[in-house]
């Protein structure tokens, strides 16, 4: 094993927040992709926390599940899930196309402001976490969208290389 | 023969939409294949409403509450009402009740004339553009007969939708909507029990029926019931119309202009004269 | 020797005629869907094939007097006059008289009257007004889908009421018109005929208008 067996909390190779826990910030095991990420996005230009995840109507990257057209008019759209209060902020509606983006990619798609998402307080400050599904492309399929692992860091676990995909940081704008 | 139902407990579903595309699948009703051409409701929601193509829909409304969100999610199809408004106002009965409480919308009968739609309190049987017939849920009708559950209820993987005798379906979501408000969810309550006659498809909606867009006391439009009323009155007054006019010809019969008898002269002839 | 008066011209026979025919298909076709009964006892390929029809004939039935308008709009204009003139002594008196007059004409002499009779004016008018609600319900619930569900019921509605209307007024139209009524028996050749009516009838019937139409000469024809 190159990292452990105990347990340690570190943060994310890109976080908002200090690690209050361990000495240090991230796992200083990391491994890196063939493109490396050579540093880590700065909190203060990409201070919002970006997360991905996955629906039921499609798998994986969407390749199969897009291109049946009852699987594509069930959730036909790429988005991009936040508060009511980031939305406010950036002057968002729901429905608006937005811009999401950071050193390593720069991706548009609609956005879907919903109270299911709310604002954190971290260390005093308020920390917003946006989320989006990454079924979508653009080579095939009835329905395409913006690829949401252009974002991601190319960093993996020091012990599975398992990519660090559902924690990173980025900055949304009204596109 | 007893009469069956589904019940749909929106606190076991997890709006996958399984139902909603094996309903597609199973009845062979299309999605467009216009790449990119869909609409987007700006939520899960996969369209705004039925249509000629979906006869069920998984709606998604979300509320924020001190107590937390509480997204409320509804399957949307044909309630099977015990009263169907839509059936009285078919011009060539095309929609008819079995036995077993299942409002049938016969396709092959149906002209398109689209009253029912109007005539529907939840507007539910929607026109097909390509076909000149409109459509709804079916109960899966066609599956029932062989002995086999709506192709809704088969599939869900939640097991959030039942099929069975109603007054076990009742029975069920009473039961449940009973174990929710012991787990705080105070609002529970099943829909369909009495509303239209009492409905084939029960709902146990475990944020109270208008968190999940339900109405909440449905009624007949009232035009249904005036456009009853309109026929037969209309057929009163024509038969009035004729009585009097045939009358009116048996005293015109032997009519001539110059064999009129004594005329009675009236108040105003007599004050003409006069001037 | 006989004079006539020309009282109907061909333009309006012929508009009149189209729009007859278009009516009774209409109310024939409209009522199969409209008598529940017969609609589902005649099975619904008639029924589509009626609803195909119904707005065949609905095209003709606004697009008739639609040309008639366009094509003379004076004659239009006349109409109007006539249906909307203020009544004098005489067209009061014959409303009070009619009730006698339909129920025991042998007794009851009509005071003399202008180009429309008084009755004819109230009963017209309220036909055109049912005819244009007929129309309008119909035009709506055509577009169908693309009306919401609140306006294609109130149309659907107003749509049978302004039937219930059309179909009693007709009686009346037809009884009168048509002169099965007797004191009006062969003043169907008015509208239907040669549209000539003789100088005896005229002055019976329209006292004032034939004396005006004599005086002028225009519409006279000596045979």
């Amino acid at each position: 094993m190159k990292d452990g067996p105990l347990t340690e909390h570190y943060e994310p190779f890109e976080s908002p927040a200090k690690n209050l826990i361990n000495g240090g910030q991230s796992t200083p095991n990391l491994t890196f992709g063939s493109a490396k990420s050579v540093k880590p996005s700065d909190p203060k230009k990409y201070p919002i926390v970006c997360t991905t995840y996955r629906m039921t109507e499609h798998w994986q990257t969407g390749g199969m599940t897009r291109n049946i057209p009852w699987l594509a008019e069930a959730m036909p759209k790429m988005f991009v899930e936040m508060s009511l209060e980031l939305a406010k902020e950036k002057g968002i509606a729901n429905g608006d196309q937005v811009r999401v983006f950071n050193d390593r990619g720069d991706i548009e798609m609609m956005a879907m402001v919903t109270p299911r998402f709310k604002p954190f307080t971290i260390d005093g400050k308020t920390v917003h976490q946006v989320g989006m599904p990454w079924h979508w492309g653009y080579a095939s399929g009835y329905a395409t969208g913006a690829i949401a692992n252009d974002l991601t860091p190319n960093v993996g676990d020091a012990n599975s290389s398992i990519p660090e995909y559902k924690a990173y940081l980025v900055n949304v704008e009204k596109a | 023969m007893t009469e069956s139902a589904i019940l749909y407990d929106s606190s076991k579903c997890s709006a996958c939409k399984g139902c909603q595309v094996q309903c597609k699948q199973w009845n062979m009703l299309p999605s467009s294949m216009v790449k990119d051409g869909y609409e987007s409701t700006g939520s899960y929601q996969s369209m705004a409403d039925l249509n000629g193509d979906t006869r069920l829909l998984i709606e998604f409304r979300e509320k924020d509450t001190p107590a937390g969100v509480e997204w409320a999610f509804s399957r949307r199809a044909c309630f099977h009402c015990t009263e169907p408004a839509c059936m009285d106002v078919c011009p060539v009965g095309a929609i008819s009740r079995l036995d077993d409480g299942t409002v049938k919308l016969d396709s092959s009968k149906c002209v398109g004339c689209k009253y029912c739609t109007a005539a529907c309190p939840f507007s539910v049987p929607k026109y097909r553009e390509n076909f000149g017939v409109s459509n709804k849920c079916t109960l899966c009708d066609d599956r029932v007969a062989k002995g086999i559950e709506p192709a809704c209820v088969k599939t869900c993987p939640a097991a959030a939708i039942f099929y069975g005798p109603r007054t076990e379906m009742l029975t069920k979501g009473k039961a449940r909507v009973a174990e929710l408000k012991v787990a705080g969810f105070n609002k529970a309550e099943l829909y369909g029990e009495t509303q239209m006659g009492g409905m084939h498809s029960l709902f146990v909606a475990k944020f109270g029926f208008e968190a999940h867009g339900l109405i909440r006391d449905p009624k007949k439009p009232d035009i249904v019931t005036l456009m009853s009323i309109i026929k037969p009155l209309t057929g009163l007054g024509i038969a009035a119309i004729v009585g009097g006019l045939g009358i009116s010809f048996l005293s015109s019969i032997g009519y001539t202009r110059d064999g009129l008898t004594e005329e009675l002269e009236t108040a105003d002839e007599a004050a003409k004269e006069e001037k | 020797m006989t004079r006539y008066i020309q009282r109907h011209s061909l333009l309006k026979r012929w508009i009149h005629g189209i729009h007859m025919v278009a009516t009774l298909v209409l109310i024939a076709s409209g009522a199969v869907v409209f008598i529940p009964v017969v609609g589902r006892a005649v099975g619904s390929d008639v029924v589509q094939m009626v609803r195909i029809a119904h707005r065949v004939f609905a095209v003709v039935f606004i697009g008739g007097p639609l040309v008639g308008l366009i094509v003379a709009p004076k004659g239009f204009v006349h109409i109007m006059k006539n249906l909307f003139a203020k009544w004098d002594d005489d067209d009061k008196l014959f409303m009070k008289k009619f009730p006698r007059y339909m129920f025991a004409p042998k007794t009851t002499h009509m005071p003399p009257q202008h180009e429309v009779k008084s009755g004819q004016r109230l009963s017209d008018g309220l036909l055109l007004f049912a005819a244009a609600l007929i129309a309008v319900t119909g035009v709506v619930l055509w577009a169908g889908q693309f009306v919401s569900p609140e306006v294609f019921r109130v149309a659907l509605l107003l749509h049978d009421v302004a039937f219930a209307l059309v179909v009693l007024i007709m009686c009346a139209h037809i009884y009168l018109g048509a002169g099965i009524f007797q004191p009006y028996r062969g003043l169907a050749r008015l509208m239907l005929g040669n549209g000539r009516v003789t100088e005896e009838e005229a002055r019976y019937h329209w006292g004032h208008w034939a004396d005006e139409e004599l005086a002028s000469g225009k519409n006279v024809i000596e045979e």
